[in-house]
């Protein structure tokens, strides 16, 4: 019973991770705008396609809204919403500044059911040319604004250019988490080798360090088909990618440097050092030089903003952060899996010799 | 013949545009997932009595 207890935290780890597994991958997105053609609105009567996704069958869109800053356009026109599209047309009036003009506007699609209604936005979609402004004059009525009627939809958020790839979160990120918690668990036991001199500690900081890789792996892998998918690129030049091949480099030069020495005692003395060293190096090469670089492609990072700034909602936070502890604790199990194989290798070896 | 061929194009293109192929490709995953659990478990298992069995000829 008392064992049971001790591990209770290996199912825990596993529970949470098949949980978020398939919350994260049924949960369904809101709706939202996937893109917006023609991207630049030229002449009288210009006209819009919105390309929309997800919106449930009983809604309808009502209005197309575009705006930037203080100016505001309302669409005179709207096509029905047929197979994820709907077509606006606008007619700019001339009673607006000229500074409305020759700016990047965002569009916003209102929908409503028998009851409510709600809006959906795409963030600087579409330039708005000096050559649609005419002699007509028109209304422009400032449309209800988003936050009155609030968020209509349950599900994960449509963010534009991650789209469905959001999904992606409760599945990378929590990968580098548990990577850079097994490194700092693994450089404390290399610090307690030190301290106190037994092997065990030296075999347990190994174990951490080969988990933490496989996850670093999985982390790079799941990464490029992320950017793939949102910067259409595999691997894009980005200092905290660099600075992540960099760090695993090291690391897997710790496998090398332990694979060559022979004696038990300088392997496990010269690799805790090894080991104590490199751990704040990863985390200044993955963690505070992005940060320090004025470029760079990741939220949290140099000038973007984290995802704690408006990506993480609620329904992303309620599964993201079990997801990151599930990771952790399965991760710490396949190291403490790797740490008890080599114990018994270990034992083994002693009895043949 | 052929009206089977353009049936199964049918219902190939019908797969691959809808949400089928995301629910298939979810699906493999969790299933993958739950085979990886159930690896670790056994493992785990395996190795405890591998230490047991060490302990016994230890002592």
């Amino acid at each position: 019973m008392n064992s049971w207890i001790k591990s209770s935290w290996k199912p825990l780890g596993l529970l949470l991770v098949m949980g978020t597994v398939v919350a994260g991958l049924f949960v369904p997105l809101k709706p939202g705008i996937l893109d917006v053609n023609p991207q630049k609105l030229e002449g009288p009567t210009p006209e819009l396609n919105c390309f929309v996704y997800n919106v449930p069958e009983n809604w309808k869109a009502t209005e197309v809204v575009l705006q930037s800053g203080p100016h505001q356009w309302r669409s005179n026109r709207l096509s029905s919403l047929q197979k994820g599209q709907i077509s606006a047309s606008f007619h700019p009036n001339n009673s607006q500044p000229e500074s409305a003009f020759n700016r990047l506007y965002s569009v916003f699609v209102h929908l409503e059911n028998d009851s409510q209604g709600t809006w959906m936005g795409l963030p600087d979609a579409v330039w708005l040319d000096l050559s649609t402004r005419s002699s007509d004059s028109v209304s422009t009525t400032v449309a209800q604004s988003a936050k009155e009627e609030g968020d209509r939809f349950s599900g994960l958020p449509h963010r534009p250019i991650l789209n469905e790839s959001i999904r992606n979160q409760f599945f990378h990120v929590p990968m580098w988490f548990a990577m850079m918690f097994l490194l700092l668990f693994s450089a404390v036991y290399a610090v307690l080798y030190l301290i106190k001199g037994q092997m065990d500690d030296d075999t347990r900081a190994d174990a951490f360090i080969r988990a933490a890789l496989v996850a670093g792996v999985i982390g790079c892998v799941t990464g490029a088909v992320w950017a793939r998918a949102t910067w259409g690129d595999w691997w894009p030049r980005d200092p905290k990618l660099n600075g992540v091949a960099l760090g695993m480099l090291m690391y897997f030069a710790y496998l090398l440097l332990r694979s060559t020495l022979k004696d038990p005692l300088q392997r496990a003395r010269l690799s805790s050092v090894y080991g104590i060293f490199v751990f704040p190096l990863f985390i200044a090469l993955i963690w505070i030089m992005p940060k320090l670089s004025s470029n760079t492609l990741h939220p949290g990072s140099g000038g973007t903003v984290g995802f704690k700034k408006y990506d993480l909602d609620d329904t992303l936070k309620m599964i993201f952060y079990p997801a990151v502890i599930g990771w952790i604790l399965v991760y710490t199990w396949i190291a403490q899996l790797v740490y008890r194989t080599k114990k018994l290798e270990q034992s083994q070896e002693q009895d043949h010799a | 013949m052929l009206n089977l061929l353009s049936s199964f194009n049918e219902a190939a293109v019908g797969f691959l545009v809808s949400e089928a192929k995301f629910n298939a490709t979810a699906t493999v995953l969790v299933i993958i997932m739950l085979g990886l659990g159930l690896y670790l478990f056994r493992l785990d298992r395996k190795l405890s009595r591998m230490e047991k069995n060490q302990e016994g000829r230890d002592t």
